[in-house]
């Protein structure tokens, strides 16, 4: 008997799992403001996030400072309005050939020495220690 | 363009109220209501035919709007106040700008006429009007808010308190009203006179819904107006929400997505941008059917204008498309929202789904 609860619980988790990688990977986020009234400070947020928004148009971040840069953006943005860009360079796949408007202003960012986007962070493995969590 | 009605009788009951017989004292006026009401509408009426009796006078529009917006906001407004007053505002080297103070030390001394539009907070009044000193005898100080019991927290150390109520407008000034905006004359067109008044009762005397239902139904023929008219029917106490979204979903599909990104992202921003903007999101974007809706305004700089309750309508369209999971909506315009989609969105789900 309690091998069957074991196995239901088992495929239960199994389910949630496929769910959210569904979830996950069918965002349909086309635009994004940030705009506290004060001055914010993010830590530990999921660097890749926006690797799944694919049809993110608008991305707006002003007053939030961000830990980390992140691993990834969509190509498909018009503009990219991000006040103190956290890196010295872009993820190396970005290439928004539809961006009509940067606005970087007091960002790290250096555009004569580009270098190499370290962390890629797997999708997968990041999910699944957040189950084991 | 602004239509004015029914506010000639009103203008006589505050100006009862400003006393201006008693030059000695500061007084200060709140005009209350709800959103839509049409207190700005009043409070700018009330300044143009009063402001030449005082020696400065300052209108601070959106005070709650620009205040939130930065740290910096009311210190920039406290700046605007000065430099509409006439006075200077750049600091001398090494001095850091005094806020409150430096008003008190430049005004204190001044007959001036200051408005407040849309206070919902003690702060803006105290960095704004802090004090009965830091206005000279004779001076009156008018907000306007949503918050009925504003001033009575803000004693403005003994200055004298006056409180004006903007009700609804009654029956004859809101078809007057309704006219001018869907007929461009006071009295209704020949054969919609039923469907005017029909009209009419749907906006319970609620200046805004009056505007944009009349903007809505103008140009269309008697048969349009009725289909147009069962839509109106259906809403629930005819709440001014849905009243606004119908004008929004008669919008062509692109029109609503250009709408949409407004609301949520360029709300104030130069139209000529936001056009481009939109214009690489293969929106087509134009201006004129949202002015026509009178949903957008394009105010004297070129930017973007839109009543707060319009842009509450737009986001709360947004907000439908997936009440639960924000993966799912087409716009994040909350900081909340967005931090928790780049941090533990996963951890929700499966909160959720366990």
């Amino acid at each position: 008997m309690c091998v069957f609860w074991y196995y239901i619980l088992n495929m239960y988790l199994l389910l949630t799992l496929f769910i959210c990688l569904y979830i996950q990977g069918s965002s349909k986020i086309e635009g994004i403001i940030i705009d506290p009234p004060a001055h914010e400070e993010v830590y530990n947020w999921r660097d890749n996030a926006f690797k799944k928004m694919e049809n993110l148009r608008i991305l707006i971040i002003r007053n939030t400072t961000f830990s980390t840069a992140p691993s990834c953006l969509p190509n498909s943005l018009r503009l990219l309005d991000w006040k103190g860009y956290p890196s010295k360079s872009f993820p190396t796949d970005f290439y928004p050939e539809r961006i009509v408007d940067f606005k970087l202003p007091h960002s790290s960012l250096m555009l004569e020495k580009p270098f190499k986007v370290h962390t890629f962070t797997n999708q997968f493995r990041s999910l699944k220690t957040k189950l084991v969590f | 363009m602004e239509h004015i009605v029914g506010l000639d009788s009103r203008f006589e009951m505050v100006k009862q109220l400003l006393n201006f017989e008693s030059p000695d004292s500061v007084l200060m006026l709140e005009i209350f209501g709800a959103g839509g009401i049409g207190k700005t509408t009043f409070a700018v009426d009330i300044y143009n035919k009063i402001r030449h009796q005082f020696e400065a006078a300052s209108f601070l529009a959106n005070v709650r709007e620009k205040s939130s917006k930065s740290i910096k906001g009311l210190e920039d407004l406290q700046k605007t106040l000065l430099s509409e007053m006439g006075e200077e505002t750049e600091p001398m080297m090494g001095s850091t700008f005094g806020g409150g103070f430096d008003i008190k030390r430049r005004l204190g001394h001044k007959r001036v006429l200051l408005v407040l539009d849309d206070v919902n907070s003690i702060n803006q009044l105290e960095a704004l009007a802090g004090g009965r000193d830091w206005f000279g005898s004779g001076s009156r100080i008018i907000i306007t808010t949503r918050d009925k019991s504003l001033v009575d927290k803000h004693a403005m150390d003994g200055a004298k308190i006056e409180k004006y109520k903007m009700e609804e407008l009654n029956d004859h000034d809101s078809l007057e009203l309704f006219c001018l905006h869907a007929f461009n004359k006071s009295n209704p067109e020949e054969n919609f006179e039923g469907d005017s008044s029909r009209a009419v009762s749907y906006a319970k005397g609620v200046p805004l819904a009056l505007k944009v239902i009349a903007s809505n139904l103008k140009g269309g023929s008697p048969k349009d107006w009725e289909m147009e008219l069962e839509k109106y029917k259906k809403i629930p106490n005819a709440e001014i929400q849905g009243i606004l979204e119908i004008s929004y979903l008669s919008l062509f599909e692109l029109d609503q997505k250009s709408f949409l990104d407004i609301a949520c992202f360029f709300k104030g921003e130069r139209w000529e941008y936001v056009e481009r903007i939109l214009k690489a999101c293969g929106f087509f974007p134009s201006i004129r059917p949202f002015v026509m809706k009178s949903l957008i305004n394009i105010d004297e700089n070129g930017c973007l204008d839109m009543h707060d309750l319009i842009q509450d309508m737009g986001r709360e369209v947004v907000r439908k498309e997936s009440p639960l999971n924000l993966g799912d909506r087409s716009r994040l315009c909350s900081y909340e929202e967005v931090i928790e989609v780049l941090k533990e969105n996963l951890v929700r789900n499966l909160n959720f789904l366990v």
